[in-house]
């Protein structure tokens, strides 16, 4: 199992909020890994002075790229759910059945993974 | 377990990959006891991965809840937090956010969340089940 953040769980982190730092020190814990993926941290990632403790928090994530592989399985995703957003697609296919995910459009992602066994959880 | 870092002489392959990649790689030999190390190879072979690969994977996980843990660390002490209470609430709302969310599979939440409390109090669900019969019929036959 592995919690895996996107962009809006990425921005709690940034501001402290007290329930997203729970469940990460819950990840943490469980010895689960914390996942995002890197259109998340594009998303998010806006100055390095101001965001230190947001820059320290996932240069200790799995941070997962997005290559050709990741990229096609993104687009099929998009396809087969009928949406457009690819960040929202690149954190669902980061996903694994038993995972976690923490976001702050649960909705948008339920429909992304809808029967694929990962729990949602809203920021 | 010893360790000792070697200065890397004649590239392998995984070293050439590595410096393709513009990667700096250093080379550790780390003795393991027999157990583990077989234990380690045949989790390497059926995941398709060399066993180099396959403890890098896992000491990179390492590496990164050790980090992870320091920066939370710091967060919960600067706000004043207690981090037993904040991961006991974050393990009940984590339970009730499945349960709620997941439909098809709230007996599995339900299950799990059982055997949780359970694992976390001690309890025996047989006794448990026992003395909620035997609550039940008294209360019936009073």
């Amino acid at each position: 199992m592995a919690l895996v953040l996107d962009a809006g769980a990425l921005i709690a982190i940034d501001r402290g909020d007290v329930q997203v730092i729970a469940r990460v020190a819950r990840a943490h814990h469980r010895l689960e890994p914390v996942i995002t993926s890197a259109a998340a941290v594009a998303q998010v990632i806006r100055d390095r002075s101001r965001q230190v403790t947001l820059e320290r928090a996932l240069s200790n994530m799995e941070e997962r790229p997005i290559d050709s592989g990741t990229a096609r399985a993104i687009g099929r995703l998009l396809a087969s759910s009928r949406t457009a957003d690819v960040v929202d697609a690149a954190v669902a296919v980061a996903a694994r059945s038993g995972d976690e995910l923490m976001t702050s459009d649960p909705s948008d992602l339920r429909t992304l993974l809808a029967g694929q066994g990962v729990t949602i959880t809203t920021v | 377990m010893s360790t000792r870092v070697q200065p890397k002489t004649s590239p392998s392959l995984e070293g050439l990959i590595a410096t393709i990649h513009d990667v700096t790689s250093s080379r550790i030999s780390v003795s393991l006891e027999a157990d583990l190390a077989r234990r380690v190879r045949d989790i390497a072979a059926q995941r398709g991965l060399s066993v180099s690969a396959w403890i890098a994977e896992a000491v990179r996980h390492g590496v990164r809840n050790v980090g992870l843990g320091e920066v939370i660390d710091e967060i919960i002490a600067a706000n004043g937090w207690n981090r037993d209470e904040l991961i006991a609430e974050a393990q009940r709302s984590h339970y009730e956010q499945r349960f709620a969310s997941e439909k098809p599979t709230r007996q599995a939440a339900l299950s799990d969340y059982l055997d949780a409390v359970l694992a976390e109090n001690s309890w025996d669900r047989e006794e448990l089940v026992a003395e909620a019969v035997q609550a039940r019929v008294a209360r019936r036959s009073a």
